[in-house]
């Protein structure tokens, strides 16, 4: 039953947007433009879920993205075009790294922990910036396209895929959200796993980070803003549940992600307000979270 | 001590059951003004629970109250209080975050309050007033319960108890955290509130305070009440053979271990535990079940978990016996075939939201490995449904949440994720807590079969007649040291078990 | 046996006085140190009167989240909160002068706190999820109005010149005395923060007390709205016109609040809660004047100094924690 929700609400909207907004809505630009908005987030939360999954919290991604994205914007106007994967994402690990450590050696919760970094990052921005935008090579403003993107989305999909479905590290993972001290007591390393976890956070935070300057052609202090929140959405939209454990699929990722998107994307066709559209997502995120906490309970009520 | 006082409170039939553990049955009692009433009886003998129902902690399953001639119905420990009766549970029940005078009256605060807000003065003057005029050792008001020690954790507890100025005091366990000079003080205060025709309902191990103290003495076995008796004239031997000496009910397959020429798997040398455990030492012999009882606080459980490596001991080794290597973490018991199956099973055994297959395989992960690190569903799967059925694990399938499944099955669960491992050295802790008849005959069953494949077994367990029924030896623990190892071959009498462990 | 007794309890309180004489007085030193590593323009009477009028507004809206942090609650949406009180005491109070601004602010406070409260408890969600979907309604709210506004010709409610004295000197401070006062009553002097603190501490044993925890949660949520609604009058008063954020620009300001609490209740054992919030805040406050004077900017430096004082703080209260972390 808790399967088919996510994908009933994405079809109820597909159906709802095509009487509002009619055939303007099913247009394959407007199709391209959602899938454009909405694989950004997809990117995000091939890293994120591992997080959720362990029932805790990245609120840092997006300033791990907007930290990434400048440092391998400035690397790529020194050292070359080359450099911008492998300089985010292994600025984006180490970012992760830091996280991943506090949270796992030092047991802060990971709500204060992510929150008080993004803020930091975002304190850190403009003294790399030095106040101006910095622009990236025109080379790299072909690689937003959904040419490039859809191959690179396919791959990380069966690799994030495999790692969180098919191996070791994705059933531990999905075991310290279910109950951590079952988790240790059978052996799990459980700090490792989570460290893991917040790696692949801010490995995916580097590489959507990427993708974010081809877009934008450049970094200002505003890139990446929220992007953690959007991603979060696309996930819990899923019917993911907050507390993370065993019921976590990657697929809901997906739907989620395009579920937000198609409704984003009606919303303003339909002439709704980007205001009222953040209005419309804060119900919807609480109405799901509400719907999906009470379906994946199962008979008994969870431990609180 | 021929006073025939009027009855203040009687319970007619009560019974209580948690899941399938029948914890009172049928108890009938009456109570009479000014007198000290003591409750006696092993672990588990229902003693905390029936006195829980009358303070309104438990709910009731089957009976009924009279207080005085009123019917007695108490919702709460708050609505009990209000009824005049008031309890000081066994275990900790101060808010840690609170003061000294906050927590004796919290929830009873609007006693103070003019307008809502509280005089915090007359709150404190209040709570001196009672240290003062109940004759007990103050505690600085202004403390905050987390920075108490427990003796001083508990005589607030009592004070708290007696600020609601009750008919009837019960006592669960308070002395055994008690300095020489407190227990004075306490046994002084008991005889001048039953002199005031207070009735004070007193459980204690300790069997000559009970007959020190106490007027009459009921023992309770199994949940169920064995008798009253005066306890004028009675005797600790007395006392301990009533409470001790029931039939064996069950069956527990017991086969005798191969001794002969059976070596130890593991060595304990000497661990402390600062507070909990005092230099034990033993060994763990191949094939053998070794029963470790004592009183719940007399440091059991914790040996357990040292044992496995979840809690660090501050002094002593725990040592593979045959490559002498010291184990001192978990991944290394792990590793080193050491499997544990702790005492509360939801919380620290299970994922009770996940399914059987995801629980079951939890444990044996590395065996599924394959190439590129792939975790074959198939072989899963396919492990899953072997275990299922050959634990006979009630279940509609292998992909059933756990939390659909009885106490029972529950536990088979926790047992079958373990045993299915290459073993050496299994450590149970209370592996029958909660589980119905039918299912802890399988379970002492399975204790049987793997002692026969040479698997040294520790049984850790707050009921004797279950380390009687399984056990080779017995060790037996008190206040955090060994206090005797008892072999079958001496026969194990239940009565000078007993007589070690209180 | 009196004696005896005695001796231990005076032990204990004279104990307690002298940490609190030590932490003000390594306060007051690290504040001269600083006074001469600015060339003495710290602590001037004007740079300190600068430092405690920063710290006023946070100082309310942090003794408003006490009420709910004590219970475990992380509430995301009172920075959103804290706009749409804002501009609704602004409106109330251009139609009713100074008390128009102080109940308004109050109303708009409490009634969106326990908005907030029935929605938390009643779903069950985690609150900062919960809060933060909160937020998103919120802002939505707030820009709302502000494109009404718009349309009509118009901005959102601007004070001009009127009801300012309250955001300034003298008055900001002086609000504290008895914003102060009501805390301590609130939160020591009544069941209400009593049981809060409670609930807080120990569910179990606060359950068997006869207290039932989520109307005790709800009421700190109340009583929560009260002083963000509070701070949240003295706010508009201070900048005069506030205008609705969205994209979740609003979440940031809890942060200073935040770090503030967890200051507060790492000195718990030493000062009271209440007070160790105001200490908290004011060294804030004094803490970002103190970089800006020696040259380094706030948005920048400053948030990557208070990201990882929140950081540091947490840690040192997590110490000897032996629970599951999330």
């Amino acid at each position: 039953m808790e399967h088919i929700i996510p994908f009933a609400g994405l079809v109820c909207l597909l159906l709802l947007f095509t009487v509002l907004v009619g055939s303007k809505f099913w247009r394959p630009y407007n199709l391209r433009s959602i899938l454009n908005q909405t694989v950004l987030y997809m990117f995000g939360g091939l890293g994120l879920i591992f997080v959720i999954a362990q029932g805790s919290i990245d609120l840092s991604q997006g300033a791990v993205l907007a930290l990434t994205a400048t440092i391998s914007a400035i690397l790529v106007n020194k050292y070359g075009l080359w450099l911008i994967f492998p300089a985010a994402i292994l600025t984006g690990a180490l970012f992760g790294l830091l996280n991943g450590v506090i949270i796992s050696k030092l047991k802060v919760p990971s709500v204060t922990c992510t929150l008080a970094f993004s803020i930091a990052y975002r304190g850190l921005l403009p003294v790399f910036t030095r106040g101006g935008p910095i622009y990236v090579p025109f080379k790299l403003f072909d690689l937003y396209n959904f040419k490039n993107m859809f191959p690179v989305l396919v791959l990380l999909t069966l690799i994030f895929g495999y790692l969180f479905e098919y191996t070791k590290l994705g059933y531990y993972t999905k075991a310290v959200g279910e109950n951590e001290i079952k988790a240790r007591n059978s052996g799990v390393p459980v700090e490792r796993v989570k460290i893991i976890s917040y790696v692949l956070c801010g490995i995916m935070a580097g590489i959507a980070g990427v993708f974010t300057l081809s877009r934008v052609g450049g970094v200002d202090v505003s890139i990446g803003n929220f992007f953690e929140l959007e991603v979060m959405l696309a996930i819990f939209t899923g019917g993911v549940p907050v507390t993370g454990g065993m019921s976590t699929r990657i697929y809901r990722l997906f739907v989620g992600a395009l579920t937000i998107g198609v409704l984003v994307n009606g919303l303003t066709l339909y002439g709704v307000s980007a205001a009222l559209a953040e209005g419309l997502k804060g119900l919807m995120l609480i109405g799901l979270v509400f719907i999906t906490a009470r379906f994946t309970m199962g008979r008994e009520a969870a431990a609180a | 001590m021929s006073r025939e006082n009027a009855c203040v409170l009687k319970v007619e039939g009560l019974c209580k059951n948690f899941g399938p553990t029948r914890a009172v049955a049928d108890v009938s009692l009456e109570f009479r003004a000014g007198e000290v009433h003591g409750l006696i009886g092993e672990n588990g003998s229902g003693k905390s629970t029936l006195m829980g129902m009358v303070a309104g902690i438990h709910s009731r399953d089957k009976g009924r109250m009279f207080k005085g001639n009123q019917l007695y119905d108490p919702e709460s420990p708050a609505h009990a209080n209000e009824q005049g009766i008031s309890m000081v549970v066994q275990e900790l029940g101060l808010v840690d975050g609170l003061t000294v005078a906050e927590n004796i009256f919290l929830g009873k605060t609007e006693q103070f309050a003019q307008r809502g807000v509280i005089n915090l003065r007359k709150m404190r003057a209040a709570a001196e007033e009672a240290f003062a005029a109940w004759g007990i050792t103050p505690v600085p008001l202004d403390a905050l319960a987390r920075s108490l020690t427990v003796e001083e954790k508990k005589l607030v507890e009592l004070v708290r108890a007696l600020s609601v100025d009750p008919d009837v005091l019960i006592l669960d366990e308070i002395t055994a955290a008690f300095s020489h000079n407190n227990r004075a003080l306490l046994y002084d205060l008991l005889v001048k509130l039953r002199d005031q025709g207070k009735l004070i309902l007193f459980v204690s191990h300790n069997l000559p305070e009970i007959l020190e103290l106490c007027d009459r003495i009921t023992v309770l076995k199994d949940g169920e009440k064995v008798t009253t008796i005066a306890a004028e004239g009675a005797t600790e031997d007395q006392l301990k053979r009533l409470m001790v000496g029931r039939e064996v009910k069950e069956t527990y397959f017991y086969t005798p271990a191969q001794t002969t020429g059976s070596k130890p798997v593991l060595t304990v040398d000497g661990i402390s535990v600062d507070g909990m455990l005092h230099n034990v030492s033993f060994e763990l012999r191949r094939g053998e079940v070794l029963g470790v009882g004592g009183l719940s606080d007399s440091g059991i459980h914790e040996l357990g978990r040292v044992l496995f490596g979840l809690s660090k001991p501050d002094q002593g080794k725990v040592i593979l016996t045959e490559t002498g290597e010291v184990i001192d973490s978990l991944r290394k018991a792990i590793d080193r075939g050491i499997a544990y199956v702790p005492k509360d099973r939801d919380t620290e055994a299970l994922m009770v939201r996940a399914t059987i297959e995801d629980n079951l395989c939890l444990p044996s992960t590395d065996s599924f490995v394959g190439r590129l690190g792939f975790l074959s569903p198939r072989k899963r799967k396919a492990f899953a449904r072997e275990q299922l059925a050959a634990f006979e694990i009630k279940a509609s399938g292998i992909r059933q949440a756990v939390n659909q499944l009885s106490g029972g099955n529950r536990q088979k669960v926790s047992l079958a994720s373990w045993l299915s491992r290459p073993n050496r050295i299994l450590i149970l802790d209370s592996p029958t807590r909660g589980v119905d008849v039918g299912i802890t005959a399988n379970i002492y069953k399975l204790i049987a079969e793997v002692k026969k494949q040479g698997i040294g077994i520790l049984l850790i367990s707050d009921e004797l007649p279950e380390l009687i029924g399984c056990s080779d030896r017995i060790l037996i623990m008190k206040n955090g040291a060994v206090a005797k190892v008892f072999e079958r071959a001496e026969g194990f009498g239940e009565h000078s078990i007993v007589q070690v462990m209180i | 046996m009196a004696g005896a007794a005695a001796n231990p309890l005076l032990e204990r309180f004279g104990q307690k006085r002298m940490q609190q004489v030590l932490v003000l007085a390594g306060l007051l030193l690290v504040f001269i140190i600083i006074h001469f590593a600015t060339g003495g323009r710290f602590l001037t009477k004007r740079n300190l009167g600068i430092i405690v009028s920063h710290a006023v507004i946070p100082t309310f809206i942090t003794w408003g989240l006490v009420f709910s942090f004590t219970s475990g609650m992380i509430d995301l949406s009172i920075g959103s909160i804290v706009v749409l009180a804002s501009n609704f005491a602004g409106i109330m109070g251009l139609k009713f002068g100074y008390a128009g601004l102080l109940l308004g602010g109050l109303a708009a406070g409490v009634a969106l706190q326990a908005l907030n409260g029935v929605v938390f408890l009643k779903t069950k969600i985690p609150p900062w999820v919960a809060g933060l979907g909160m937020a998103m309604i919120y802002e939505s709210i707030g820009a709302f109005y502000s494109n009404m506004a718009v349309r009509r010709g118009e901005m959102v409610v601007s004070l001009g010149s009127q009801l300012r004295g309250l955001g300034q000197l003298p008055f900001n401070v002086l609000m504290l005395v008895p914003g102060l006062i009501a805390v301590y009553i609130l939160f020591c002097r009544t069941s209400i923060g009593l049981n809060v603190r409670a609930v807080g501490s120990d569910l179990r044993v606060t359950k068997e007390m006869g207290i039932n925890p989520n109307r005790a949660k709800f009421l700190g949520m109340v009583v929560c709205g009260i002083f963000i609604g509070l701070g949240s009058a003295i706010n508009e008063s201070y900048v005069g016109q506030l205008l609705p954020r969205t994209g979740l620009t609003t979440v940031a300001t809890i942060f200073q609040p935040l770090t503030a609490v967890l200051i507060a209740s790492s000195m718990g054992a030493i000062f009271n809660l209440v007070i160790g919030v105001v200490i908290g805040t004011i060294s804030l406050s004094a803490l970002f004047n103190a970089l800006t004077l020696l040259g380094v900017p706030s948005g920048t430096w400053q948030e990557v100094v208070l990201g990882i004082l929140v950081i540091a703080v947490t840690v040192v209260s997590m110490r000897g924690e032996e629970g599951v972390v999330k």
